[in-house]
């Protein structure tokens, strides 16, 4: 699988995304300037977690006009894989490509510690390599994942079951005091209405193996290589 | 020399916890006046050149690009006359411009425009 890996100025998850999917999944993965326009198809485009420019105005709101983004965008109108990770997911909602906002925590700090997600549905291409029973913990680490939209959107995202994670306990159980950021229904990642555009605040990448405390962001990664194999097998 | 000076403000449904907490500070400070507080963004920008008209028509077009995230945030902007260029920043109070008008009044004489997002 090739992968392109978007870099901002204050990206700072670029390198650990560019190895976990080069080292540990074998896919042939470059990296994307902001101010460079992509010359060649990716099967999946990461935008990657950090502070691109250094978060001023909104997060995510200066990225959003940089150069690559016409061509981000229209990577996903073609129906390719986008996967925007923290930053990433805040820049997409700032670019329109996904509904809502991400706003800062209701506690007002930077939260950086594990969360339990649970796996809201399995047929999308970013989730249907992940175990039973579709629970997985990995790191967030942010200061604006609050997920926000009005009541309109959120009801569209519940009936179009496009809520692909929303943080819960051990248990499974998507309670108040498993949110760990006071997102609107307990909402950790979204896809757009045609499935191929996922955001998530958790990192998938900083849950890649036994050595960073967990690997079970590796599902989320071996979903996607797994939904590209069908396609050429198609 | 304008200066159209830019109020970024939370929109009313979303809940703004940087202001509740500000709240909270003023209680402790034994300060209970205010009921309710919300915190927001104030910007300037200085057009040395153009036209009052086509100020507000580039302001318009800047919030609805980048300045304003129309999904959790309302704006409304003043326009300040200065006699020249680098004086804005520190003659804010001399222009005499009330700010107290309705918002949404839009272009006439009225020193405010404000946009309610879409």
């Amino acid at each position: 699988m090739k992968v392109g890996i978007v870099v901002f100025p204050g990206s700072n998850c670029d390198r650990d995304t560019h190895w976990v999917l080069e080292n540990l999944l074998d896919c042939e993965c470059g990296y994307l300037w902001h101010k460079e326009r992509m010359d060649r198809r990716w099967d999946l485009v990461v935008l990657p977690g950090g502070f691109s420019y250094g978060d001023y105005l909104r997060t995510g709101a200066i990225a959003r006009i940089s150069p690559v983004m016409q061509d981000v965008a229209e990577h996903a109108s073609r129906g390719g894989l986008l996967l925007g990770i923290c930053n990433g997911f805040q820049i997409l909602t700032e670019a329109g490509l996904l509904p809502g906002a991400l706003m800062t925590n209701t506690c007002l700090r930077f939260v950086c510690r594990d969360v339990m997600l649970k796996v809201q549905r399995r047929d999308s291409p970013f989730t249907g390599a992940v175990d039973d029973p579709g629970i997985l913990k990995m790191p967030v680490a942010h200061h604006a994942g609050r997920y926000v939209a009005d009541e309109e959107t959120l009801e569209m995202l519940e009936s179009d079951e496009r809520i692909l994670f929303r943080y819960c306990d051990a248990e499974g159980r998507c309670t108040p005091q498993a949110n760990p950021n006071g997102s609107l229904g307990n909402i950790a990642g979204i896809v757009n209405a045609r499935g191929n555009v996922l955001g998530m605040m958790p990192h998938p990448e900083r849950a890649a193996h036994h050595s960073l405390g967990g690997s079970e962001g590796m599902q989320i990664f071996r979903s996607v290589i797994a939904s590209q194999e069908l396609l050429r097998e198609v | 020399m304008i200066q159209a000076q830019i109020r970024i403000m939370p929109k009313a449904s979303i809940l703004d916890p940087q202001g509740q907490t500000v709240l909270g500070a003023l209680k402790n400070l034994g300060l209970e006046g205010p009921a309710a507080c919300r915190v927001g963004k104030f910007v300037t920008l200085d057009f040395p050149r153009m036209e009052r008209a086509e100020i507000e028509r580039e302001v318009e077009s800047i919030c609805r690009r980048l300045l304003v995230n129309p999904n959790i945030e309302s704006w409304e902007a003043e326009y300040r006359e200065f006699e020249d260029a680098g004086a804005g920043a520190s003659a804010g109070a001399s222009a005499g411009a009330s700010a107290g008008a309705g918002a949404g009044a839009g272009a006439e004489d009225g020193v405010i425009q404000s946009a309610e997002p879409r």
